[in-house]
């Protein structure tokens, strides 16, 4: 067996990669710029005046080199051939924008690259000067639209409109860096050139990281993404837990009450309730069960649970007191997540165990004078229950990652609100952390089903065992 | 096999039997609880500076002066009355001074007495770049020395590098910490603050002693963050329990010191034993909980929510409504330097838009028209100038004046720039989280239709807009921003200084007029020369449109009737922790 675990986790390994590779590639895709999402608010609204862009920059720099941001993404890059191979350190990201959109309608990037650095020394020159000239605001204006334009013309009006102003700064020094950027050809766009970085790269500083179990820091709070879902994860398997032990058991005895009673009146009566059931929505059904059973709305009798949350546990209160108010706060949201789940159980099982039924060994055991109840629970069941377990293998994953909406609903700080909120709050470290995760643990359900088949069933040892 | 589903049924019909009992309501003591809708960042006034968790950590560690909840003016916590600007001795008599003193009753949670060292502990933590995502370097940059008194160890002379007319908000307006606990090892204490305000020295600094990395990691640690032994301040509570995404509980601090002041400061006082802030994130949750009275104070509801709740007779008959002006405004952004939008379009474009009904329709009708970027609270606020009228026939005969003429009857008008004919369309970014927002955008797409403006709306989130408005393709943007209570600085905003790539003027306003103002709002003293200059601000702003100012949507707030509440303009527009129960 242990043979046979160990190839499967190799099979594993590439996947996990190949996964990991995603989730760093769809990380880098979301808008925004992670430095200044890490830096967090700025603030000083009104008296920020642009000497502090220096000090800002400053820091900017620290927050991107910290957290790896100033390093090339992958190993590897595919880029047009007039870009220079440091465009990743090109600071701010808007910055590093504002170069890509000159290359692209200038064509050189050593005679954009000289340029720009002509207009960051003027616009410093310019900032320093005193006493201000009368015309200070319409050369500030000119500046600052020189600052944001890439367009070939604007420019040009711009640099004439600033040689008219007779702003003793060195306009013609510009312009000649202009029209040296202007004639540039924009052929080298069409050429690709590969670059490479080798492991002073953003993915394997993350991917090491990932190995060591550090899913990286939120970008909201600065908390670890595994210290976040390891407070919410208990809670969601608490909910789970009991949600899949009250699933499991109605939904066997439902199951095998069904496929004993077949077309009995009950039989039609269970069956339409289940069908029922299955068409309500979870987060529907645990709308209903919060606004029916929480408040005195509809009789004083209904208010029976509390509204949600996991409860708040006074200080000294006894542990009768503790499990009395987590118990009150759990019921409502595990039978919001079990009762739909009962209905496919049933429905499985009833189904399997019927063809079960029907087979020979079955007939034979009930020949030999076997009871049916321990016929049904001994064998029937036993062989009827693969595709609860294959199902199982598919919802694990789904039921660690927590239900939004009940979560939500119930107010319960599990997975699933931790993902909402996280969505909500622009945390893609959090958001793919908990990819990642999901992740890995649907690929230990798969290896534990697997595990599982070869225990229950010996025809499955053997078929892995030859295969092995 | 069949002992499994009996067994488990057995136990959860016993676990549903010990949860049918009602909740354990602490909504029934001298306990004050609080709906909010995320979970903070953390407790860490350095680290984090988000504007809806100041508060309350201001309740932990108070800043030395703040708003007062009353007079809406700034008033001493820390200190005994506000900062006088004084005039010092030999080579600093040229500099701007300011000196103040801390309450000779201010006491840490310890005992020790709050001192000038406390204040110079603050600011080198302010001015240690090793710390990351320091949110105070920036805004204490304007520091340049603090003097202390070796007679009088609570006094402090603040040397200020240039005069700023919210100077004190920025020198003053932050939270001070303790030394004795952020700094148990005293790794700072040997080096003078002014190795920490110049970078050039700091980076000596750092370079050479490791202690200030190692501080800085310390500081940054998950105990001084979130846990209740690490969050320590000179504030009337203390933290007691931090449930991540769940809740956070505030307790009183037992023989606090503020309670012996006479009068008592209305921003250290205490009266709830415990206020505990719990997370309820979904609207069917928060009202069932209003409905259980499971909440005390319920503030951001939507405005059809709070007018549901107002008529709902079981939530009246339990609480009190409260619709305080916010802070909030809501602003259409206008490029003016996009050839498009000259002035004659930006009026026009005001005139277009139907604001009431844009009030009715996303607040139903719960804000107030705003005509400039200052509170009307603010006493500089320009009273006189009315609200522009949605007035379609005025708009067209401007956008005729400026050229505009629907020459192919396509409803979108169409002008000759610099030898192209361009049509008078529009993209407007709009967006973020705010649903206000997004429902006004498509009211002002249809109003500017009207006059043959077409506006095409871009969806975009809050991490993207700040880049959007500074692209160079940006023409206009539907945003919401929050002003200051009382004095509004207009530099960052309106000085045609920041109108490049790296400032917040993101209309590219510039005037030379303007400019003249904000340099002598930036200066003046004198009530009457800020007031003449604030309206004139005012004034230019509306007769130019370089932003159109739609409203301030009203903050709704309900409170549990058992509680004599403290409302007020100032952010969040309560202050719980002048919340008393009522007698009987």
């Amino acid at each position: 067996m242990a043979p046979y675990i160990l190839k499967r986790l190799l099979y594993f390994l590439p996947t996990l990669l190949v996964i990991s590779m995603i989730t760093f590639g769809l990380s880098s895709l979301v808008p925004g710029d992670p430095v200044t999402l890490l830096m967090g608010e700025e603030v000083s609204p009104d008296d920020t005046s642009p000497d502090d862009y220096a000090l800002w920059l400053k820091d900017y720099r620290a927050m991107a080199s910290a957290y790896n941001l100033d390093k090339p993404k992958f190993y590897c890059s595919i880029i047009p051939s007039v870009y220079p191979d440091t465009l990743y350190k090109i600071f701010p990201m808007s910055n590093r924008k504002r170069a890509k959109s000159f290359v692209h309608s200038f064509g050189s990037w050593a005679s954009v690259n000289s340029y720009l650095q002509e207009v960051e020394r003027m616009e410093r020159k310019w900032r320093k000067k005193s006493p201000r000239p009368p015309n200070y605001t319409k050369i500030n204006s000119l500046m600052n639209q020189l600052n944001t334009t890439t367009d070939k013309e604007d420019i040009q009006r711009i640099l004439q409109l600033l040689t008219q102003e007779n702003s003793d700064l060195a306009i013609d020094d510009l312009k000649s860096k202009f029209a040296q950027m202007a004639t540039g050809s924009r052929l080298g766009l069409l050429w690709p050139k590969w670059v490479w970085h080798g492991t002073q790269n953003q993915y394997h500083q993350w991917l090491i990281h990932l190995l060591h179990g550090d899913l990286g820091i939120s970008n909201v709070d600065k908390r670890k993404v595994s210290a976040k879902i390891m407070s919410a994860l208990p809670k969601t398997l608490l909910l789970n837990f009991f949600a899949l032990l009250v699933a499991l058991s109605f939904g066997f005895l439902l199951g095998v009450y069904l496929s004993t009673h077949e077309n009995t009146l009950m039989f039609r009566f269970l069956l339409s309730k289940i069908y029922a059931v299955l068409a309500i929505p979870s987060f529907w059904l645990a709308t209903l069960l919060v606004v029916f059973f929480t408040t005195s709305d509809y009789g004083a009798w209904t208010n029976l649970f509390p509204s949600g949350g996991f409860g708040y546990l006074p200080k000294g209160a006894s542990i009768f007191q503790k499990i009395q108010i987590r118990a009150s706060h759990i019921v409502l949201p595990v039978l919001s997540i079990a009762i739909p789940i009962i209905g496919v159980i049933a429905l499985q099982l009833r189904r399997s165990l019927v063809a079960e039924m029907k087979k020979t060994y079955i007939k034979t055991a009930i020949l030999k004078g076997i009871s049916r109840r321990r016929v049904i629970w001994k064998h029937g069941v036993r062989n009827a229950i693969f595709p609860i377990l294959t199902m199982f293998s598919n919802v694990l994953p789904g039921l660690i990652g927590g239900s939004v909406a009940i979560e939500l609903i119930f107010n319960i700080s599990g997975m699933g609100r931790l993902l909402l909120f996280s969505i909500f709050s622009k945390d893609w470290a959090v958001v793919f952390g908990i990819l990642m995760f999901s992740a890995i643990l649907t690929i230990i359900g798969m290896l534990l089903l697997d595990i599982l088949y070869m225990r229950l069933d010996p025809r499955i040892r053997l078929t892995k065992e030859e295969f092995a | 096999m069949k002992l499994f589903p009996q067994v488990s049924l057995w136990l959860f019909f016993v676990i549903a039997l010990l949860g049918c009992k009602p909740d354990y309501n602490e909504a029934l003591s001298n306990t004050l609880v609080v709906r909010i809708t995320a979970d903070l960042k953390g407790l860490n006034p350095v680290l984090y500076r988000a504007g809806s968790s100041t508060r309350l950590m201001n309740l932990l560690i108070p800043t030395i002066v703040d708003f007062d909840p009353k007079t809406l003016a700034f008033a001493p916590v820390l200190i005994d009355s506000l900062p006088k600007e004084v005039v010092l001795p030999g080579e600093n008599s040229d500099k701007v001074a300011y000196r103040f003193r801390f309450r000779k009753e201010a006491k840490w949670p310890d005992g020790s007495s709050i001192t000038a060292k406390d204040y110079i502990f603050s600011l080198k933590v302010a001015f240690n770049r090793k710390i990351r995502g320091n949110s105070w370097t920036r805004v204490l940059s304007i520091i340049d020395k603090v003097i202390t008194n070796p007679d009088d160890p609570k006094e402090c002379t603040v040397v200020l590098k240039k005069k700023l007319a919210n100077s004190l908000g920025y020198f003053a307006g932050f939270e001070l910490l303790p030394e004795y606990h952020y700094d148990p090892n005293h790794l700072l204490a040997a080096f003078p603050l002014d190795d920490f305000v110049s970078i050039e020295r700091f980076d000596k600094l750092w370079t050479a002693h490791p202690e200030i990395t190692q501080f800085a990691q310390q500081f940054s640690q998950e105990k001084y963050i979130r846990e209740p032994d690490g969050v320590v301040g000179a504030g009337p509570y203390r933290l007691a329990k931090w449930e991540v995404n769940d809740q956070i509980v505030l307790v009183k601090r037992k023989n606090y010191w503020a309670d012996q002041l006479s009068p008592p400061s209305t921003l250290l006082v205490g009266y709830p034993d415990t206020i505990v802030y719990k997370i309820v994130a979904d609207e069917v949750a928060t009202k069932l909980k209003i409905k259980n009275k499971e909440l005390d104070l319920v503030s951001n509801l939507s405005a059809s929510d709070f007018i549901k709740f107002k008529k709902d007779p079981i939530i009246r008959e339990n609480y009190n409504f409260f619709t305080p002006i916010s802070q909030e405004f809501y602003v259409v952004i206008l490029n003016t330097k996009s050839p498009k939008l000259d002035n004659n379009v930006r009026i026009a474009l005001a005139k277009s838009i139907d604001v009431n009904q844009i009030l009715e329709a996303t607040v139903s009708g719960l804000g107030k028209r705003i005509i400039s970027p200052l509170s009307p609270n603010s006493p500089y606020y320009h009273h006189g100038l009315e609200p522009i009228k949605k007035d379609i026939q005025a708009a067209k005969e401007l956008l005729a004046q400026a050229g505009w003429r629907d020459n192919d009857h396509d409803g979108i008008l169409e002008k000759e720039i610099h030898g192209k004919v361009v049509p008078l369309e529009l993209t407007m970014v709009a967006g973020g989280t705010s649903p206000i927002g997004m429902s006004s955008a498509p009211i002002i797409k249809a109003e500017a239709a009207k006059v043959g403006i077409k506006v095409n709306i871009l969806g975009t989130t809050n991490s993207e807009i700040l880049s959007k408005l500074r692209s160079p393709k940006f023409e206009m943007a539907l945003v919401r921003f929050i002003t200051s209570p009382t004095d509004y600085m207009p530099y960052g905003s309106w000085h045609s200084d920041n109108a490049g790539l790296k400032g917040k003027n993101y209309s590219r306003y510039s005037s030379t007029e303007m400019d003249a103002i904000i340099d002598s709002l930036q200066m003046s003293q004198k009530q009457e020369e800020k007031k003449k200059a604030y309206l004139r601000f005012q004034e230019n702003l509306y007769e130019n449109q370089p932003v159109i100012f739609l409203f301030s949507p009203d903050k709704t707030i309900i409170v549990q009737k058992r509680w004599e509440p403290l409302i007020t303009p100032i952010r969040p527009n309560f202050f719980e922790n002048s919340f008393r129960l009522k007698k009987n």
